[in-house]
């Protein structure tokens, strides 16, 4: 007897759109040094996974007239939850379109796009190729392939950050009619909602695929990737530096919201990346709470090592 | 209960706030958006130190005698901000620029 758990079953993939062929710029980061595996190759787009995920993309890069954060790609269990996810949608009153399998991206079965409160565009879809692992199925070397050493090496997308000029209808929206749970938030100290962590409604390690902060509608705070444990991020990060990548305000860091062990820092198109690793297991019982942090406690939440708040973090990235 | 701090240092606008004689200078600064050179916060490695201009300081936690001694004449000059609190309204020069902070940073983000 499986849980029968239905809706938003992962975060599948960010596609970016770049300007003035940075397409080739970008690839050389993505692939060359930070480490993604290229999957596909049209004369639009690239299309890439990381080395531990079995799906065909994880990061879509392509070019178009100004940066910018086109969409983000979430995984459905079936046919039918599409189905009812946008009769939700259409419900609560956003505009739905509608997209034939592999349309506009390959790969992927029909799918839905929209634009939710905070201004970002999401899409839906049910099926999409699978890869399978680099390493196999069968009796795999569990550790970074060899290609792949010396890169960051990402193993998995792991969450997404953007921003909302009202994060409490974002999150709002987010929970009631995509069925998102939510993990954790930050609170002003008259109780507004300034900020959430939103993971997928079944249990989940990591808790969170979306988190939410507030500033301008639309845009990107920072993608994240999954790397196994600190050990493994710290010495990335001196890789990352001798490969003159800058590292963002804080340096790696336990985030108490959230609970993960982080590194920050941008790539080539000042875009900001976090490779992050642990972060809360959450037992998705209808009646678990989130943990809300006050906002005078922001300090702490972000970085428990540091005593005040780098200012610069909290600005949007793309 | 509260009284008035006013901080000052050469070359940049004075600064007052209230501090309660229970918490620290550097907390009630802090706390009221401004961020004070510090690094030990416990009363030793003389980062906060400041002059008492006027008023009366309380020491909540002893400091390092070596750091409130001018570097030169060896004279009792300074506080350490980390460990004294308020006795009455102060006037105090600090040693070093301090910098301002946002006490609301994601409110602050907020449109309107």
């Amino acid at each position: 007897m499986g849980l029968k758990h239905r809706g938003i079953l992962r975060i599948a993939y960010v596609r970016l759109g770049l300007n003035d062929n940075r397409l080739t710029q970008s690839l050389n980061f993505y692939r060359d040094r930070f480490g993604m595996l290229e999957s596909m190759r049209d004369s639009e787009r690239a299309y890439l996974r990381c080395w531990h995920e079995t799906f065909q993309y994880n990061l879509v890069l392509e070019q178009t007239a100004e940066n910018q954060l086109i969409e983000i790609g979430f995984h459905l269990r079936d046919e039918e939850d599409l189905d009812q996810l946008t009769d939700k949608i259409e419900a609560a009153g956003i505009e739905v379109e509608q997209s034939p399998a592999n349309e506009p991206l390959k790969g992927m079965g029909r799918s839905i796009a929209f634009t939710i409160p905070g201004g970002q565009r999401l899409r839906l879809f049910a099926d999409m190729a699978q890869s399978g692992y680099v390493t196999g199925f069968e009796s795999p070397d569990w550790v970074t392939p060899r290609e792949l050493r010396g890169t960051a090496a990402p193993m998995f997308l792991n969450h997404v950050g953007l921003t909302s000029a009202d994060p409490g209808a974002t999150i709002d929206f987010l929970a009631n009619v995509l069925g998102f749970g939510l993990s954790e938030k930050i609170v002003s100290e008259d109780g507004k909602t300034l900020s959430g962590l939103l993971f997928r409604m079944c249990r989940d390690v990591g808790g969170q695929e979306l988190a939410i902060f507030p500033g301008e509608d639309g845009h990107l705070h920072h993608i994240a990737f999954t790397k196994e444990d600190p050990n493994d991020i710290l010495i990335i990060g001196q890789y990352l530096r001798e490969d003159g990548i800058n590292i963002d305000a804080y340096g790696p860091t336990k985030q108490s919201y959230g609970n993960t062990f982080s590194l920050h820092f941008f790539d080539d198109m000042g875009i900001r990346l976090e490779l992050c690793c642990g972060g809360r297991n959450i037992d998705a019982h209808p009646e678990s709470e989130p943990i809300i942090w006050t906002e005078s406690e922001l300090a702490r939440a972000l970085s428990y090592y540091d005593s005040d708040v780098n200012p610069g973090f909290l600005d949007h990235s793309l | 209960m509260t009284y008035q701090v006013k901080l000052q240092h050469t070359g940049q606008p004075s600064v007052t706030f209230q501090c309660r004689p229970d918490q620290t200078i550097l907390q009630a600064a802090y706390d009221n958006g401004y961020l004070l050179s510090s690094t030990c916060l416990r009363g030793g490695c003389g980062a906060c130190r400041a002059q008492l201009i006027e008023g009366a300081v309380a020491e909540l936690a002893p400091m390092s005698r070596f750091h409130c001694q001018d570097p030169v004449s060896g004279e009792f000059k300074y506080r350490l901000l980390c460990v004294a609190s308020v006795a009455s309204d102060v006037v105090i020069e600090t040693d070093r620029p301090w910098q301002t902070r946002r006490k609301n940073p994601l409110s602050d983000r907020l449109p309107g």
